[in-house]
């Protein structure tokens, strides 16, 4: 019992450096490594309780968690990536109002692949759009709303040039 | 008489995510954080998971840890690589590398 209670205390000094990094990541990566870490503690807990207690709920609480840390993982990675790619949720913000945009124009076929969204996805999504930003084309530089796949209203014209 | 190896394995597993907890808060960028953070935090719930299954030798028990074993080792290596660009491509957009690149 007592060694449980050492590897309660080791799991929590653990939980405690992966809260630090959690709140305190200089970078949106950082955060979502600390999340990943708090899982793992979560899951070596529960497996503890279930030795403790000698239920075995526990033993499918932590393959829950399992599954549960490995879809947030990839949620949040893929969602942080998306964001720095078209510049919308996290990470630096590009201010100049053309900048994101050339950034996202230069980038080569094959990094836009890995974007992973699908590029018929991305293509239906610019055809359905086409016609409505025309009409607000005159919204000036101060006009950078994105849709929540992180790509900037006024990008469509390099994509169109480009395809 | 397996006990002893039990814990001993299960106090390995322990160290090996006190170990992974401390990568994560000493190591100076996010990619070689998101390194410490997922093939060491791995190693240590399988080797914990290991250890337990050794403590009680039950088979429901054992099938229990076993699917929780090819979950992580089915999972864990897809979320890494995801973490790992997501990380690549922060990094090249806070130092301006996509504007070249």
């Amino acid at each position: 019992m007592s060694l449980s209670m050492l590897f309660v205390l080791i799991a929590g000094a653990s939980a405690l450096m992966g809260f630090y990094r959690l709140l305190a990541g200089p970078t949106a990566t950082d955060r979502v490594v600390g999340l990943d870490i708090l899982f793992a503690v979560a899951i070596i807990l529960s497996l503890t309780a279930s030795w403790v207690s000698g239920r075995t709920v526990y033993l499918d609480v932590a393959i829950g968690l399992a599954l549960v840390s490995s879809v947030a993982t990839l949620s949040w990675a893929r969602l942080i990536q998306v964001g720095a790619q078209g510049g919308g949720l996290g990470g630096k913000q590009v201010d100049a109002a053309g900048g994101g945009q050339d950034g996202y124009q230069l980038r080569s076929p094959g990094d836009r692949r890995g974007a992973g969204w699908g590029d018929a996805k991305r293509d239906s999504r610019r055809d359905t759009r086409g016609d409505s930003r025309e009409q607000s084309q005159d919204g000036g530089p101060g006009d950078r709303r994105g849709d929540i796949w992180g790509h900037s209203q006024g990008s469509g014209q390099e994509q169109e040039v480009r395809s | 008489m397996m006990d002893p190896i039990g814990w001993a394995i299960c106090g390995l597993g322990s160290v090996l995510l006190l170990i992974a907890a401390l990568g994560i808060l000493r190591l100076p960028d996010a990619l070689a954080r998101q390194h410490a953070a997922t093939k060491a935090v791995t190693l240590a719930v399988l080797v914990f998971a290991l250890g337990i299954g050794l403590l009680a030798r039950d088979p429901a028990w054992t099938w229990r840890l076993l699917a929780l074993a090819c979950i992580l080792i089915l999972t864990l290596p897809l979320a890494s690589h995801a973490l790992a660009r997501a990380a690549m491509r922060e990094r090249m957009q806070v130092s301006g590398l996509d504007q070249i690149l």
